[in-house]
């Protein structure tokens, strides 16, 4: 016991001297051809390791608990038939994605000062049009007694790795909030904590999700690192899980899908699916009925609608906009609780080039107002009611 | 169709000079300025349909998960109404394969007959070979004429490089460069001892550049030892002190500036030089704009953008 503490100190003090300029709590990242491999620099025999896939209490965001084991997929097996109705582009971006862990947060609290990560992703590469932080980035965040989320560290691993070890710092018994992958899957993961200490989990102060269901925007494009997503805002800000069913290029108002969503307990849906329809005739076919099968589960909760993503001018797509805008309509003469984004009209045109990278997917600030609009829209419902 | 090259002068802004000179001085390592970072295309044209093709070379290798795939290797290409001010982009794409080629249909964006002009923004941590793009063969193509009665000239670390950007259309410079009218310059160094390379290479940049009308130095200290940064600063003001432009220092925290604001006393130096609290702007809203205390994303270009577009308004 002695001979432990001694070794976590001169281990500690090693690390800290080395590494004393570095603002981060990120200490060193190792790669590894398996995730159960021994590590080189981290003397692993201080840590004792608890299986993230056994854990289901420490994830947050996945619907799918198959028996006590997490599982990332989001979408059931229908969608899975579903989907192959498709052409072969969105055939292939579903089985790349549809586990992908966006959405999806690891939330606890442990007195162990040091936390060390053993990670296997699916993916090796980056994703175009997102930073590595992004498509593959671990996002830290600590979160007050408050509420309060402070942005601790990201990381991720290098261009061209998948299986990598990670160890961060913490205060003991900081709660900790790590916003997954939002473009990549999560094959095995293992967190590590000090022999003798313990991890449990710590839940939301509200306690049902607000449902997400989108396209690569709503993924996660291209926010600069994972936790900026606006769907991750909105968690932050509200203070509540999320459930994001959203897939790059895969989002086709499925009803397998709606089935999904209206089965959930939850306190709001947000629905932005538009562009990813193959047409205008696909789309006006497919949208109102998509809305009417989720109302019909969820009388009463509020659902919002967005529009389309278009930044750039793109002509084929406002006839799309006038499709939800006439959902919207209709659902409020029949009194719902529905409400509508405008997302062209949320940002000034002098503008649109600087909320987007490419006149649809938004950067951290396009993603920060919307996520701002959906918390206003939600924030006066719930004070109204 | 027919085939026109791009990397004709013309139609190239930022500097193309100046980073064929930064390459062939001496450097300790293989140099870091990249020939394309920082450099943009522009040209007008009345097709309605065009191809553009690009190919990449010594593509620099190393580990850069804060900046996008697309910036890193990948042009970024907007478009505009010919003499209004709004920019939309058109796409951004990474180079796989060592190239790419993006085909652009305007009718997608226009409703009558119009030119447009395009704005292609280069890839920072690879050089282009090859910019070439196909329009209709009736059709016209020609450069913007450029503003050189006014020129500015961004010089510094990473954050000048485009370090933090998803695409290289969101680094500040770039930004700035489609919302003025000015001749923007950017010389940038991702390595260690910044203010070495900038004090060494500052009078070159100068010579060069006609009608200066301002320079921005990002006091990069990050990576450099103290005594070295403050060492190297000093020479750097003191090439500038025959200038007669303004000089805008950024990148700094406040015991930091108290410690410049000190040295330039020593130095007797009698300038308009002027520090600008960069930092604090971005950390008031550090979740949206930083990747950590060292890093901006491409918010924080738009934050940077926004505090120097302040200055330029008044230029």
């Amino acid at each position: 016991m002695i001979l432990e503490m001694l070794c976590f100190i001169v281990f500690s003090l090693k690390y800290l001297i080395k590494y004393k300029h570095r603002r981060e709590s990120v200490i060193n990242m190792e790669y590894l051809k398996n995730v159960d491999d021994k590590l080189k620099c981290i003397d692993e025999n201080l840590f004792e390791f608890v299986d993230l896939m056994e854990h289901p209490e420490l994830v947050f965001g996945t619907p799918n608990i198959v028996g006590n084991n997490v599982d990332f997929s989001k979408y059931s097996y229908e969608t899975d038939k579903e989907i192959l109705n498709y052409n072969e582009s969105v055939k292939r971006e579903y089985e790349s994605l549809r586990k992908a862990s966006s959405g999806c947060q690891i939330r606890f609290k442990s007195d162990s000062n040091l936390i060390l990560f053993k990670i296997e992703l699916r993916r090796k590469w980056d994703y175009r049009k997102l930073t590595l932080w992004s498509s593959s980035g671990f996002d830290v965040y600590t979160v007050k007694e408050s509420g309060e989320y402070i942005h601790k560290t990201v990381f991720a691993p290098k261009t061209g790795e998948n299986i990598f070890a990670e160890i961060i710092q913490i205060n003991s018994e900081e709660q900790i909030c790590i916003y997954l992958p939002q473009y990549n899957e999560i094959k095995a993961m293992k967190i590590g904590i000090l022999k003798g200490k313990k991890i449990e989990s710590f839940k939301y102060a509200n306690l049902l999700p607000i449902i997400f269901y989108g396209n690569s925007i709503t993924q996660g494009a291209s926010a600069s690192r994972s936790g900026n997503s606006f769907v991750n805002i909105v968690s932050r800000r509200m203070n509540c899980g999320i459930l994001n069913f959203s897939t790059s290029s895969c989002c086709k108002g499925l009803l397998s899908v709606a089935d999904t969503i209206g089965k959930i307990n939850c306190s709001a849906i947000v629905i932005d699916y538009t562009r990813n329809a193959w047409d205008w005739k696909e789309f006006e076919a497919s949208y109102d009925t998509f809305y009417k099968s989720i109302r019909a589960y969820h009388k009463n909760e509020p659902i919002i609608l967005l529009t389309v993503s278009n930044f750039n001018q793109w002509k084929g797509y406002f006839p799309y906009d006038d499709v939800v805008k006439r959902t919207y309509k209709n659902a409020i003469q029949r009194k719902e609780n529905t409400f509508l984004i405008n997302q062209r009209s949320v940002f000034n045109e002098e503008e649109y080039d600087l909320v987007t990278i490419d006149g649809v997917h938004y950067t951290d600030l396009g993603m920060y107002i919307i996520a701002e609009k959906i918390c206003e829209i939600l924030g006066d419902f719930y004070d109204s009611i | 169709m027919k085939k026109i090259n791009l990397l004709d002068d013309k139609f190239v802004w930022n500097g193309k000079v100046l980073n064929e000179q930064i390459k062939d001085l001496n450097c300790d390592t293989e140099p870091t300025v990249s020939k394309s970072g920082g450099c943009l295309v522009r040209f007008v044209t009345n097709s309605r349909k065009m191809k553009i093709q690009f190919e990449i070379v010594k593509r620099q290798n190393g580990n850069f998960p804060h900046i996008g795939i697309t910036a890193q290797e990948g042009i970024a290409i907007l478009y505009k109404k010919r003499d209004t001010k709004k920019w939309y982009h058109v796409d951004c794409m990474d180079a796989r394969n060592g190239g790419g080629s993006v085909e652009i249909d305007m009718n997608k964006y226009l409703y009558s007959e119009q030119d447009t002009e395009i704005m292609i923004c280069m890839p920072i941590l690879a050089y282009i070979s090859l910019l070439e793009v196909y329009v209709e063969k009736e059709s016209f193509v020609y450069s913007v004429k450029k503003n050189e009665s006014k020129s500015i000239l961004f010089i510094g670390g990473i954050h000048t490089y485009g370090v933090g950007v998803t695409s290289s259309a969101m680094m500040f410079t770039n930004i700035l460069a489609r919302k003025y009218d000015f001749e923007i310059y950017n010389v940038a160094f991702n390595t260690y001892n910044v203010t070495k390379k900038i004090a060494q290479h500052i009078e070159k940049c100068i010579k060069e550049i006609d009608n200066l009308k301002a320079i921005f130095i990002e006091a990069d200290y990050i990576k450099q030892e103290e005594d070295i940064f403050l060492q190297y600063f000093c020479q750097l003001l003191n090439k500038l002190k025959d200038l007669n432009c303004p000089i805008y220092m950024w990148n700094l925290d406040r015991e930091r500036i108290k410690k410049y604001k000190n040295t330039i006393k020593c130095e007797k130096i009698s300038r308009d030089i002027y520090i600008l609290e960069t930092k604090k702007y971005l950390i008031c809203d550090e979740d949206m704009c930083m990747y950590s205390k060292n890093f901006i994303n491409d918010t924080g270009n738009v934050v940077l953008y926004r505090l120097f577009a302040k200055i330029l308004d008044k230029i």
